[in-house]
């Protein structure tokens, strides 16, 4: 009951907002903006809040801005959402892993994850979307391989902490099978603090899919909002609305999935100080 | 200083796997890049099949995986990262020939954000919940989510287009160049855009993490005893407190130098800098694999000892740290 | 007649957490005379923390309500934590600063309240850290405080408190995290040092017996309110208050003869260890933890194992119940050897073979309920059909004197000694003929203790077990004890009936370590 209360806290209620605004507007973008956010519909170069038909303006070829940035919103989200499950999955197997077979398999894994923790990780995205073609799985694939290290790390550390304690020895005394202790009893207790890296994973995951778009490198076949930025580039002394309005999207969205990690982050603290 | 030469030591031994799998890795990607170095080269300069089949041979191309693996690796032992083709150069001369823009880049921007960062959270920290707690703390969760480029991309629009204050990009005048010390502070001028936009998201960082350290110092045994002892409040918030929770902040700062070198890719293209990061960018433009490779090596390593600089200084300032090995 | 050094009217101190408030400390009065002498004892939960930290200014500033008054009439009452009131806390390690040397952090002291210069100060620090007995004090300055063992720490965070000359010292619970022969040297050191500078002390402590040989005046603190005032002796000769005598029947006396006189047991041994050996790590750095141990325990005895920290008892106990394999030495159980055992044959033995650990919360998994912990030996050893199993369940809560009703809690929702029972109750879920108890009461209060020992005593007289259990407390050894193995760097020094070791014990640290115990009794000399 408190672990909800600390969640429903300012932040967690701001960030719920938030992140629910967002994927409501992702929802009904087919259905307030019908049809192809990209097709050329208007007079180029509207100004925002001139014309009731474009309320946020037309880009310089006479796109509709709050169309592309309702459908940037979905492309963001399934962005955020693919790369974070793609992250856990490999992020936990690895963690898991490293941690409960210990010896050379550990060395070896972390010796890996200090390789992919030396390496710049958007270069290292920037390389493997450039080799591979832009598409939304090289560019899911491109921010998972960066982001991957984090949530193996903590998970393995939790699961070293944890084979200390008292709780596994007694296990083990009884006669409990060592996988049976390993993935029922050692696993589920593991696994929240790896669970409230989620949303540093969305965040980091929206922010590097922005960079790629905005170089060109996103998934061609969808408005982004990295897009967009890059296309109001070139006519930003004339019309800077067209990169801030995205760019604003940005931010609040990834604002609120920090503030929704950081309530949850708490919520859980909050539980364990309980235990 | 044995200390600090056990550490130096633990860190290089460590670093020749990692260099390891990453030398590995970016033959695997080279390997992986449609066409190969010579389709590249002809690509530009033109030739028919024969020349094909006879540059395989010469370098090497034809022969098989492994024999590709060593003649790659002994290139690398000789410090020839391969021709870039976009340049018409050596790879290794055309990023060593940008690294130094890059490199002032990123130490103003480590610079600025690790001291206003951690003087801010200690701000904060000082009292959590106050006022000024909470306006620092939601500075830094904006300032967090904003991307770097588009932070450029706006201070570029007010301060250099509207205002005037700042120049629009490059790294000094090109026109009127300057000398001594009027260069310097032509440069200075040139550099304070991009490292903003580069250093709030770290500086934000910082913030949070110097102030959440002091939060977890404030509930701890040994600030009980700083109180006990009756010690001035600043020197309990500095001295314990402070002193403390930096120490999460110097792991942070080797872990971030990676993820700077990334920043600086999107903000030395926003600002025309020229630097690693936008040659990173021009090399994917240009579908220049050996280049991005090239980029992608230098940085490594370049990460790997500000890594290396950070253990030395965390080893200074935990006593611990030697202990544990 | 001077004036009080220390007068307390009334305080109370509450701790409001949202709409929940906890009064932790309800109406305390007393006085205190300068270089007077006085232990507030109490288990936990009774406020006697909450009143040190009143006394020193230390309460948290939010969420706490304090009441009454605090005066100091001799000071002038204007009174500086640090400056007129030093403090010493329980756990050594975490309330020294980890990233500072302790000269420095005994000197800041001096600087503050003295107003020396820092030269001057590390001086005085090194002054200091000699008059608390450590070795090499001006090296010692500057280690850190990991560099230190735990009776160096507390040592050091004396001379922190002393630093500035107070005039009162509190002391919360000053021993209670180090080992028996380190806290009777921290003892008689506050001891010397409280005498050689007439400073008044507050000693707060769980050990009514630790109090006797300190302070002249006790005050019996529960549940947030003192039970009574007394002198010392009178306090423990002829408690007026009814739990003042169950705190005091439940401490365990030193000097009393040995619970169990010697019995002559028939039959083969039930477990025999021979040559036992474990070491850790490599070269210089190895430890051989556990070096050629033998032992027997007979069918329906009790044997004792008791030594320092480090002596090696814990490995021995992780070794006899297979947590970790022996380097060289033989394991025979039931006459059988139980290092030849693996896989199922492993499981069967290990049915008659369990151990109950030291921390009851670390031993219980926090996601399972009482009721999964308690079966999951029934299923593993499928000796109860999955039908009855509820009913074992009820039948082992029942058996540790626990309601069924706490069947469907967490670990973290039952008390210390609670949990104990579960674990407890989880070890006899597979019908054991040997229970290895590594440090079962220690981490509890006493009163709790006294009912885990009498229910442990209970259940082997009920089921006829036989236990091997370790401790570093000599005195809960002697209440338990059948026969007795005193360990010291990971050998068995001496071996004997209870009634052998503790009346003509031959080695000298047995001697020691007896001595050591704080006595319940003056020694008649």
């Amino acid at each position: 009951m408190r672990a909800a209360n600390r969640f429903f806290s300012g932040g967690g209620i701001v960030g719920t907002m938030l992140v629910a605004g967002v994927a409501i507007a992702a929802l009904l973008a087919p259905v307030v903006a019908p049809g192809d956010p990209l097709a050329l519909i208007g007079r180029p170069l509207i100004e925002p809040f001139t014309d009731w038909r474009f309320p946020l303006g037309t880009d310089r070829l006479g796109r509709d801005v709050l169309a592309e940035l309702l459908h940037g919103a979905r492309a963001t989200l399934i962005v955020g959402g693919a790369a974070m499950l793609a992250t856990l999955i490999v992020g936990i197997v690895i963690g898991t892993l490293a941690g409960f077979i210990g010896g050379t398999v550990d060395e070896a894994l972390m010796r890996l994850a200090d390789a992919f923790q030396s390496v710049p990780t958007f270069i290292l995205a920037l390389a493997f979307v450039s080799i591979a073609g832009p598409s939304l799985t090289s560019v899911v694939i491109a921010v998972s391989l960066g982001a991957w290290t984090a949530p193996a790390r903590v998970l393995r550390a939790e699961i070293l902490s944890l084979r200390r304690r008292e709780f596994v020895d007694a296990y083990r005394v009884l006669g409990m099978a060592p996988l049976h202790i390993a993935f029922r009893e050692v696993l589920p207790n593991a696994l929240p603090p790896v669970i409230t890296l989620a949303a540093v994973i969305v965040a980091n995951a929206i922010l590097v899919e922005a960079a790629l778009s905005f170089l060109g490198l996103g998934n061609p076949n969808s408005v982004t909002w990295g897009a967009m930025i890059a296309e109001g580039r070139a006519v930003f002394r004339s019309a800077p609305f067209l990169s801030a309005i995205p760019g604003v999207a940005i931010v609040v969205t990834v604002l609120g999935v920090n503030l929704l990690g950081d309530a949850a982050n708490d919520a859980i603290n909050a539980r364990q100080a309980q235990v | 200083m044995s200390r600090a030469w056990t550490v130096a030591r633990r860190r290089l031994l460590h670093s020749i796997p990692v260099l390891a799998i990453v030398v590995l890795g970016m033959f695997a990607l080279l390997e992986a890049a449609p066409g190969d170095a010579v389709d590249a080269y002809l690509a530009v300069s033109g030739g028919d099949a024969g020349l094909v089949a006879q540059l395989r041979q010469e370098w090497g191309l034809d022969r098989s995986f492994l024999a590709r693996l060593g003649a790659y690796l002994a290139a690398l032992g000789r410090f020839d990262l391969g021709w870039s083709v976009a340049f018409s150069r050596p790879v290794i001369a055309v990023v060593f020939e940008r690294a130094p823009n890059t490199l002032l880049m990123m130490g103003a921007a480590i610079c600025f954000s690790f001291f206003a960062g951690t003087l801010l959270g200690v701000a904060a920290g000082v009292r959590p919940g106050s006022v000024r707690d909470r306006i620092l703390s939601a500075l830094a969760l904006i300032l967090y989510a904003t991307p770097s480029f588009w932070l450029g991309l706006m201070l570029l629009v007010s301060f250099a287009v509207k205002l005037s204050w700042f120049p629009l990009g490059g790294i000094e005048n090109i026109g009127m160049p300057e000398t001594g010390i009027a260069r310097v502070i032509d440069i200075a001028h040139h550099l304070v855009l991009p490292v903003l936009s580069l250093g709030l998201i770290y500086l934000a960082l910082y913030l949070r993490l110097m102030r959440s350290g002091m939060v977890e110092a404030w509930r701890s045994d040994y600030i009980r005893t700083a109180r006990a002892k009756g010690l001035a409040p600043n020197r309990i918030a500095f001295r314990h407190a402070a002193r403390n929770a930096l120490l999460p902040v110097v792991t942070m700062l080797g872990l971030q130098a990676g993820a700077l070198l990334s920043g600086s890719v999107v903000v030395e293209s926003v600002f025309a800098i020229p630097g690693m990061g936008r040659l990173a960018f021009e090399a994917v433009t240009q579908r220049d694999v050996p280049l991005l490779l090239g980029v992608f090596l230098v940085s490594t390593i370049m990460v790997i000892v500000a890594n290396f600089c950070v253990d030395l200084l965390y080893a200074q300032l935990d006593p611990r740290v030697a202990v544990e090995d | 007649m001077t004036a009080p050094l220390l007068t307390v009217e009334n305080l109370s101190v509450v701790f409001r957490q949202g709409p929940k408030q906890v009064r932790a400390v309800d109406g305390v009065s007393f006085t205190l005379r300068p270089g007077g002498r006085l232990a507030i004892v109490g288990e936990s939960g009774s406020g006697k923390t909450s009143v040190a930290l009143a006394l020193a200014g230390l309460l948290p500033r939010r969420g706490v309500e304090r009441g009454g008054s605090i005066r100091w009439p001799s000071l002038g009452n204007s009174v500086c934590a640090g400056r007129d009131v030093g403090v010493v806390f329980q756990d050594p390690m975490s309330s020294l600063n980890p990233v500072l040397t302790v000269g420095e952090q005994v000197a800041e002291v001096a600087v503050t309240h003295l107003g020396l210069s820092w030269d001057e100060a590390s001086l005085r620090a090194g002054e200091l850290l000699e008059r608390v007995g450590l070795p090499q004090p001006h090296d010692m300055a500057d280690a850190y405080p990991h560099q230190l063992s735990g009776g160096q720490r507390q040592r050091v965070a004396l001379a922190m408190a002393l630093a500035a000359g107070p005039k009162l010292l509190i002391a919360d619970e000053p021993t209670t995290a180090l080992d028996t022969l380190t806290q009777a040297q921290i003892v008689k050191l506050l001891d010397r040092l409280a005498r050689d500078t007439r400073l008044a002390l507050i000693l707060i402590t769980h050990d009514l017996v630790l109090a006797r040989g300190m302070v002249e005046t006790g005050m019996v603190m529960n549940s947030g309110r003192v039970v009574e005032t007394e002198p010392i002796d009178a306090l423990l000769s002829s408690p007026r208050h009814a739990y003042t005598r169950v705190l005091l029947e439940a401490t365990l006396d030193p000097d009393a003869p040995p619970a169990r006189k010697a019995k002559k047991l028939p039959g083969p041994p039930l477990l025999r260890l021979s040559g036992l050996r474990k070491g850790f790590g490599r070269g210089v750095r190895r430890v051989t933890a556990v070096d050629g141990v033998d032992l027997t325990v007979m069918k329906g005895e009790t044997l004792g194992v008791v030594g320092g920290s480090g002596s090696g008892k814990t490995t021995l106990a992780r070794l006899i119940v297979r947590l970790l394999e022996p380097e060289a030495g033989e394991i025979e159980f039931t006459g059988l050897d139980l290092l030849a055992h693996r896989g199922a044959a492993l499981r069967q033995t290990r049915a008659r073979l369990q151990m109950v650990f030291q921390d009851p919360l670390s031993a219980l998994n926090p996601l399972a309920t009482v009721r999964r912990l308690l079966s999951d030996p029934l299923r593993i050893h499928g000796h109860v059909a999955p039908v009855d199993r509820e009913a074992a369940v009820i039948g082992l809560l029942h058996r540790v004197g626990l309601s069924p009703d706490l069947a469907d809690r967490y670990p973290h929702e039952l008390s210390g000694g609670q949990r104990q029972r579960v674990n407890i109750a989880r070890a006899l879920a597979s019908r054991p003929e040997l229970l290895v108890l590594d440090e079962p009461v220690s981490s509890l209060d006493v009163s709790i203790r006294a009912q885990i020992l009498k229910l442990l005593d209970d259940i082997q007289r009920d089921l006829g077990l036989s236990y091997l259990f370790i401790s570093h407390d000599i005195s809960v050894i002697r209440a338990v004890a059948d026969r007795v193995a005193v360990m010291d760097n990971g050998r068995i020094v001496e071996l004997g009936t209870a009634d052998a070791i503790f009346t003509r014990p031959s080695h000298p640290l047995t001697r020691a370590l007896i001595d050591a115990a704080p006595r319940l009794h003056r020694k008649a000399l």
